[in-house]
């Protein structure tokens, strides 16, 4: 008669070194599994925004401006296929300082794959209006003496689920971007512009120490 | 023997009267008959013509009611190729159910505000046609409604627009709405909310998230 219960095999007497080596194993081990799982997560959700934009030289494929009312100031990029990129800056109404640099294929990627991945190709005026909306209740979003960030990119290629562009130019500005990314974290398009503006910032710092004596 | 007399001073006054009332109601059926016409015509060139984007990035309708007790906001969200978001936000966004409209469920949503003429909102209007019978009302609760519409275009006569996005708020609507029952602009927002509302409930009932 065969029993059903678990036999007992006799086992090996673990010592405290090799237990030790054991627990590190086994935490390395699941530390890798940890960072394999979370990469692959981020992998997949970029994985979902597939795009692509020209590299032709002769094609502008983004352009961002802000313009401050109070303080008159106007800061603008022109970013060509190929990096080459166009900075200006006017402040108080003085003459507009013009720039030319050229980005790294690295550098110009950046930029453009944080338009992508922050929706940008889909910008909808009444879409943000109503996600803003949904928070706001019965409140209102506009901060009177905000700057205005003027956008447009074109686009060769770009799809996320069911929502595909190709070969368009979208264009659009949006009013106080700075507050509206903290108080809608949520809503992708606003904190991507607010990033640009910010790698805009950058470029246009270094583009003016590089001319100083 | 009595000759019969032409007719007497009374009889002719009477069939002056006759002519008369005969001649007024001649001219009133020619006014009448004008004014239809024109009415007519009116109608025709007041059809209303609209197209909304298929795309489901797109929003095409939002529409959101505030009210006070409790403060809470509902609102639905409704992308071109008809998914619905539905939001609740009491302090923070406190939930959020999602729904598909078939074709025919959407174009009737967007048919009841362009119909109602909402592309074409406008205060002043609308504060002039509303006009004496607020001041009479007696306003019991703090409602809040706001709407945001986005068509590619819309046309009513003189109306016409292309890609636009218009959005406006109302205060108070079921009592303005029951005050001025005769505001095309009101009745289409009155039944929006109640759309609204509706979705909300099967979706509540529904429980599925």
């Amino acid at each position: 008669m065969t029993s059903l219960a678990p036999k007992i095999i006799s086992q090996p007497r673990i010592d405290g070194a090799a237990q030790n080596v054991l627990r590190l194993a086994f935490l390395s081990f699941t530390v890798t599994i940890l960072l394999f799982c979370t990469l692959a997560s981020a992998e997949e959700r970029e994985a979902t925004v597939e795009f692509a934009f020209s590299n032709d030289p002769a094609d502008v494929v983004l352009t961002v401006s802000t313009y401050a009312d109070q303080t008159v100031s106007r800061r603008r990029l022109v970013l060509y296929g190929d990096g080459r990129t166009e900075l200006s800056r006017s402040k108080w109404g003085r003459p507009t300082k013009t720039y030319v640099i050229q980005l790294s294929r690295q550098e110009r990627n950046h930029l453009l794959h944080t338009a992508a991945v922050h929706r940008l190709p889909e910008w909808n005026d009444a879409s943000i209006l109503a996600r803003m909306s949904r928070k706001l209740g019965d409140g209102v979003f506009g901060p009177p003496d905000a700057a205005v960030a003027t956008v447009e990119l074109s686009v060769k290629r770009y799809q996320r689920g069911a929502i595909k562009r190709q070969n368009t130019t979208i264009s659009f500005e949006f009013k106080g971007v700075g507050s509206a990314a903290e108080l809608f974290p949520e809503i992708q398009e606003i904190v991507g512009i607010k990033e640009i503006i910010g790698h805009m910032r950058i470029l246009l710092r270094k583009a003016e120490e590089a001319q100083q004596p | 023997m009595k000759t019969m007399s032409a007719l007497r001073p009374g009889s002719r006054n009477s069939l002056n009267l006759l002519w008369l009332a005969l001649a007024i109601a001649l001219v009133a059926g020619a006014i009448f008959w004008n004014q239809a016409s024109s009415l007519g015509a009116l109608e025709r060139t007041e059809q209303v013509t609209y197209a909304f984007s298929n795309d489901p990035a797109d929003v095409v309708l939002f529409v959101s009611r505030t009210a006070s007790t409790p403060k809470e906001t509902r609102s639905m969200t409704i992308y071109g190729d008809g998914r619905v978001e539905l939001s609740l936000n009491r302090w923070d966004p406190i939930g959020t159910y999602e729904l598909k409209l078939t074709p025919p469920e959407l174009s009737a949503l967007i048919a009841i505000a362009a119909e109602h003429r909402l592309p074409e909102w406008d205060y002043e209007s609308i504060g002039r046609r509303i006009g004496v019978q607020l001041e009479r009302q007696q306003i019991s609760e703090r409602e809040h409604v706001r709407v945001i519409i986005a068509l590619e275009s819309y046309q009513r006569g003189t109306h016409q627009h292309r890609d636009f996005v218009r959005s406006f708020d109302f205060l108070q609507l079921t009592a303005v709405a029951e005050a001025a029952p005769q505001v095309t602009e009101l009745i289409g927002l009155s039944i929006l909310t109640e759309e609204l509302l509706r979705l909300w409930g099967e979706a509540e009932r529904g429980g599925d998230i």
